[in-house]
């Protein structure tokens, strides 16, 4: 039986589980969540997410959300194929990796997802005007986390460690949409953090996803 | 070796790693931090953990930040030993990590910025925000319906069994119901109500409690 991933391919948190999921050559399919709609609120949706957001994933009997969740669940099961993102046979190793995931969770994504919310979701989506005392302040918070990630990856190639992780995966897609707008110079300023930007984005499994990273393309 | 925690023993992420090591019946002391004196941000500190936020730990040569990666390691490293806290298949560890995730992303930020509003502000002389507090107690209301609704079908949010999902919310309820006046949200709620009193009254956690009123 086939894994289902419900979301769409221009969403940050679905693109997160694509990655992984491309990464380990899994087959699956991807079953489109019309948000415009409010398909995500309705009561056949919310049955697999109560708190309707996307991504879900369903694998046979196992219905699963949260898209940190879900990608770690598609890494250990697929771990035989070849890639090892959780380093799970290394107990310490493994611990260093969820460290990391949990700095993205915890101080990555709460600083840049205001400015992607800001600066491409309000004026494409909602036709609206950026905050721009947000993005600032953003910004700001952001520039600190990433002088973390300029020191900490002048000892080692990845985030945790020496092999690319879910650490640096998780990171893929909200970098993606920053690298669209202005505020990109917070990647390019750093050059450990240009570097490892460059080098993680240029996997070819991310490469698929980033075709679907659509949201500010011109047509 | 006992395991070092940094970090005050009254601080809610501190104790979500405490209870852990509490419940796997793991040796620790708690290495005082004194954060209004901003022992959290000194460079020593920063070592430890570059964020400058408590808890790390120090286990041996092993070093780790951030409450949540802390206590899956401890989770995993005792497995075998005191309450299995993971699930046992691959699906059941995805359950217990998605109601985690849930913990860190639907729930955390709204008690956090309620406590901070209602309790810690004022505590330190400060005016706290009416409006934003109010706005976290309706949009943790909606979390609380949903928990009410999965308490209904399990004991626990992963499933039948007491785990990190439930262990991760111990400290952030404590802070509701205890210091922030919010206990309504949890008392108003049958399944919701009879789950934090089950994981309250663990003796993990009651042990906890008595060494942070020490």
């Amino acid at each position: 039986m086939t894994i289902k991933l419900y979301g769409i391919t221009m969403s940050t948190c679905t693109a997160k589980v694509l990655a992984c999921l491309h990464e380990h050559g899994a087959e699956f399919e991807l079953v489109p969540v019309n948000l415009q709609n409010g398909e995500h609120k309705q009561p056949a949706f919310l049955a697999k997410n109560p708190f309707g957001q996307i991504p879900a994933l369903e694998d046979g009997h196992l219905t699963l959300f949260e898209s940190r969740a879900i990608s770690a669940y598609v890494a250990e099961k697929f771990k035989g194929s070849g890639c090892d993102l959780l380093r799970s046979q290394n107990p310490k190793e493994a611990a260093v990796v969820k460290t990391w995931m949990e700095v993205e969770s915890q101080q990555f994504s709460p600083a840049i997802s205001p400015i992607f919310y800001q600066s491409i979701i309000v004026p494409i989506l909602y036709g609206g005007t950026p905050n721009q005392t947000i993005i600032d302040e953003s910004s700001v918070k952001l520039g600190k986390v990433l002088d973390v990630y300029e020191k900490k990856l002048n000892s080692s190639k990845y985030l945790a460690g020496d092999f690319y992780s879910l650490a640096d995966l998780h990171h893929l897609t909200y970098i993606y949409y920053l690298m669209k707008t202005p505020y990109g110079k917070l990647i390019n300023e750093r050059p450990r953090v240009k570097a490892w930007w460059e080098d993680i984005s240029s996997r070819p499994a991310f490469k698929k996803v980033a075709a679907g990273l659509t949201l500010g393309d011109k047509n | 070796m006992v395991v070092k925690v940094y970090g005050p023993i009254k601080a809610a992420c501190p104790q979500r790693v405490l209870s852990c090591l509490l419940e796997k019946d793991v040796d620790f002391q708690v290495v005082h931090l004194h954060l209004d004196a901003g022992d959290h941000k000194k460079p020593d500190f920063l070592l430890r953990q570059p964020f400058g936020q408590v808890p790390a730990i120090e286990d041996g040569d092993f070093k780790l930040f951030e409450s949540r990666a802390i206590i899956r390691y401890y989770a995993t490293k005792y497995e075998n030993r005191g309450p299995n806290l993971l699930g046992n298949s691959l699906e059941e560890k995805a359950v217990v990590d998605q109601w985690l995730e849930v913990e860190a992303h639907n729930f955390n930020d709204l008690v956090y910025n309620l406590v901070l509003q209602l309790v810690i502000l004022p505590r330190m002389g400060k005016q706290g925000d009416s409006a934003l507090a109010l706005t976290c107690q309706q949009k943790l209301d909606k979390v609380f319906d949903i928990y009410e609704q999965r308490l209904s079908a399990s004991a626990y949010l992963a499933g039948d069994s007491f785990t990190l999902a439930d262990l991760s919310h111990q400290p952030g309820i404590r802070y509701l119901v205890e210091d922030a006046g919010m206990g309504h949200l949890v008392s108003q709620r049958k399944h919701v109500n009879a789950w934090w009193e089950t994981i309250s009254n663990r003796p993990a956690w009651k042990k906890l409690m008595k060494l942070a009123s020490d």
